[in-house]
C-alpha cells in the first residue's frame, strides 16, 4: 500500500505519475503471479465515486495500470442556459453548479457580473458576503473530510462532522430560508442583511463550540493508524505537476504550492482580513485532508474578525443601485473567487444586452479531476478510491 | 507551514511593463496584435499560425506556468478559441486569442505545454465544435459520443428548444 512513488520515463519521453505498481523492472511479490489485464468501469453508481463518476480502469491483478475518467452524466448545459437568462434570472442557476457550496458559486458568477457592469458592491454586502462564503467554506469541507473518512472506513468522523454542518446550514437557513440552493449573494450585493439578534447569539455560540469539536474530529482520522496508511504516500502530486495541469484548491496547497485566489488574486474584503493561506508539502492524500482540515480553522479565524466588523460596519445598502436590471455595455471580463475546492472562474462577454453572449464557468473539480489520470495509477483499486475522495470532486460542478 | 504570497495587486506594476508585450510584436512579427484595456487584462490577438510559438515565449518567457482557462466562443461571423493564462505565484492574467473560421475550425493544441490543457480543449471540442491539432486524446467529453443531432451546442445557430417551441437549428 503506502510506500515511495516512483515517476517512470516512458519512451515517448513524458514523465509518468504514479504508485508502486509501476516498477520499471518487474520486482518483488508485485510481478511475480502472471494475470490478465483486465478492464473495469467504475461508477457512474459506484458509492465511493462521490456523484456520477465514471472511470475506466485497467487492472492487472488489483493493481491500476491506466485509469481514464468518464464524465458528463450530469452536463445540463448551464452556459448555454445563462445565454437565454437575464444576469439576474441566471442567479438561481448558479447554486445548481457546486451544489456542496453555492455560495462560492454565487459570489463567482456576481463577482464577474460586477467587474463587467462596474458596479459598487456596498461595504456592509461586503462582509455579508464573506461571512457567508467562509460559513459555507466549513460546511463543504466537512462533508469532503467526513465522507472521506467513510471512504477509508471510518464511520464515526462522518457523523462527527454532518453535526457541525448542520448547525451551519440552520445559520444559513436562518440568513436566506435555503439550505443547499441559498442565491443569497447577488449581483450587487447580497439578497438582504444578516439577521440581528437569535442569529447572532448563534452565529458566536457556533465560533465558540466549533474549534474544539473540529479538534475531536481531526483526532479521529489524523491519529487513526488504519487512516494513515491508507493515505500518506498514497497518490502524491508533485507541485510542478499540479500547476502544470492548473489545479487548484486543497490539491494544489496540499503539494506546497501557495496559491489562493483571495491571496493571489484579492477581492471582496480579504485584503483587510488575516488568515494565512494553509500548505502542505508532501502532496499525497493525507497532505490534501490536513489542508482541508486547517483551512476551516482560519476560515474560523476570519470569521472572528467579521464578528468584530459586524459592529463596526453599520447596516445600511446590501444591494448596489441598478444592480436588478443590470445591462452592462459590451465587453468581457473574467474574475474568480476562492471556493472550497479552488479557483471558481468566470468569463463573461456581453454584447450590450441584457443577456450574456458567452459565459464560461472555470469549475475548479473539473480541472481537478482531470490528474487522477496521471496520478491514479500504479496504486490499488483501494487506493484509487483514497485519491478519488482526497481530490474531492463534485458532479454537479464537474459537468455543469 | 503556512506561507503568504508576497504580492498583493498593489505591488503589481503595470501590464506592459511586466509582460514586455510590445516585444511580442516584434519577435512574432506580422498577425500579433496587443491591446491593454484601461480595466481588465491585457489581450493578445494571434493568428493560428503563431498561437504555439507565443504561448512558449509566456511560458518560457515570461513564467506564466498557470493555465486558467480554454474556451471558445461563437462570434456570430466566426470562432474565437480564448485562452487565459496566468502565474500560480503573482496575481498577473493575459488572454490570448485565436480567430478561427467555420469551414476550417482549427487551432493548435496547447496541451504539450500545459497539461491542464486537455480537458479544456476536448470540452471546447465538444460544445463548440472547434478541433485542437496535436490533442492526445480530442473526443467529446461532456455529450456522449453517439451525440451527432446537433453536433456542437454551444454554437449560436443551435437556439434552446425551450424557447423555439420545437427544435430549430438555422
Amino acid at each position: 500500500m503506502a510506500t515511495e512513488t516512483k515517476q517512470t520515463s516512458e519512451p515517448d519521453g513524458v514523465l509518468r505519475l504514479g504508485g508502486p505498481g509501476l516498477a520499471a523492472e518487474p520486482t518483488g511479490d508485485i510481478h511475480e503471479i502472471e494475470t490478465d489485464h483486465l478492464e473495469v468501469s467504475m461508477g457512474p453508481q459506484h458509492p465511493s465515486t462521490h456523484g456520477v463518476l465514471r472511470l475506466k480502469v485497467k487492472l492487472d491483478g488489483e493493481w491500476v495500470t491506466e485509469v481514464q475518467p468518464e464524465i458528463g452524466y450530469l452536463h445540463r448545459g448551464v452556459e448555454k442556459i445563462a445565454e437565454n437568462r437575464t444576469y439576474f434570472q441566471f442567479l438561481t442557476i448558479t447554486d445548481r453548479l457546486d451544489y456542496v457550496a453555492a455560495m462560492a458559486c454565487n459570489a463567482a458568477y456576481a463577482v464577474a457580473v460586477e467587474k463587467l457592469a462596474g458596479l459598487t458592491v456596498p461595504p456592509r454586502a461586503e462582509l455579508c458576503r464573506v461571512i457567508v462564503q467562509e460559513l459555507d467554506r466549513i460546511a463543504s469541507h466537512l462533508v469532503s473530510v467526513g465522507t472521506y473518512g467513510l471512504d477509508l472506513g471510518a464511520t464515526s468522523p462522518f457523523i462527527y462532522a454532518f453535526r457541525d454542518r448542520e448547525t451551519i446550514l440552520d445559520l444559513l437557513e436562518m440568513v436566506c430560508g435555503a439550505r443547499l440552493t441559498y442565491s443569497y449573494i447577488r449581483v450587487g450585493g447580497v439578497a438582504r442583511d444578516l439577521p440581528e439578534g437569535e442569529w447572532r447569539t448563534r452565529f458566536r455560540q457556533f465560533l465558540d463550540e466549533f474549534p474544539p469539536m473540529l479538534d475531536e474530529q481531526d483526532t479521529l482520522l489524523s491519529e487513526n493508524e488504519i487512516f494513515l496508511l491508507r493515505t500518506r504516500g498514497v497518490g502524491v502530486l508533485p507541485p510542478e505537476v499540479a500547476v502544470n495541469y492548473g489545479t487548484s484548491g486543497p490539491v494544489l496547497r496540499g503539494s506546497g504550492v501557495a496559491y489562493d485566489v483571495r491571496r493571489s488574486k484579492p477581492y471582496g474584503l480579504y485584503p483587510q482580513l488575516d488568515f494565512n493561506v494553509v500548505t502542505r508539502p508532501t502532496g499525497d492524500c493525507l497532505a490534501r485532508y490536513q489542508v482541508r482540515v486547517e483551512e476551516m480553522r482560519q476560515s474560523v479565524k476570519i470569521l472572528r474578525q467579521c464578528d468584530q466588523l459586524l459592529d463596526e460596519i453599520p447596516p445600511g445598502e446590501v444591494l448596489a443601485k441598478g444592480a436588478r436590471g443590470v445591462k452592462p455595455a459590451a465587453g468581457e471580463a473574467y474574475a474568480s473567487v476562492e471556493s472550497p475546492r479552488g479557483e471558481m472562474g468566470v468569463y463573461l462577454i456581453s454584447d450590450g444586452s441584457n443577456k450574456p453572449y458567452r459565459l464560461k464557468w472555470r469549475s475548479p473539480s473539473f480541472v481537478n479531476l482531470s490528474v487522477l489520470s496521471a496520478i491514479g495509477r500504479g496504486w490499488k483499486v483501494a487506493d484509487l478510491v483514497a485519491i478519488i475522495g482526497s481530490i474531492d470532486p463534485v458532479f454537479g460542478d464537474v459537468d455543469r | 507551514m503556512s506561507t503568504e504570497l508576497p504580492d498583493s495587486p498593489e505591488e503589481a506594476k503595470p501590464a506592459d511593463d511586466i509582460f514586455g508585450l510590445y516585444g511580442l510584436e516584434d519577435l512574432l512579427g506580422e498577425g500579433v496584435e496587443v491591446s491593454v484595456p484601461p480595466v481588465g487584462d491585457p489581450v493578445v490577438t494571434i493568428a493560428r499560425e503563431k498561437l504555439l510559438e507565443a504561448c512558449r515565449f509566456f511560458k518560457e518567457e515570461q513564467g506564466f506556468d498557470y493555465l486558467i482557462l480554454v474556451s471558445g466562443v461563437d462570434r456570430g461571423d466566426h470562432l474565437e478559441s480564448v485562452i487565459h493564462l496566468g502565474k500560480a505565484d503573482a496575481p498577473n492574467i493575459v488572454i490570448l486569442k485565436t480567430a478561427v473560421p467555420y469551414d476550417d475550425p482549427h487551432v493548435p493544441s496547447v496541451t504539450p505545454l500545459w497539461q491542464g490543457a486537455n480537458w479544456h480543449e476536448r470540452e471546447s471540442f465538444d460544445l463548440m465544435g472547434i478541433i485542437y491539432d496535436g490533442h492526445p486524446d480530442l473526443r467529446r467529453i461532456l455529450l456522449f459520443p453517439e451525440w451527432d443531432e446537433y453536433p456542437h451546442p454551444l454554437r449560436k445557430e443551435f437556439r434552446l428548444p425551450s424557447l423555439e417551441g420545437k427544435y430549430t437549428v438555422e
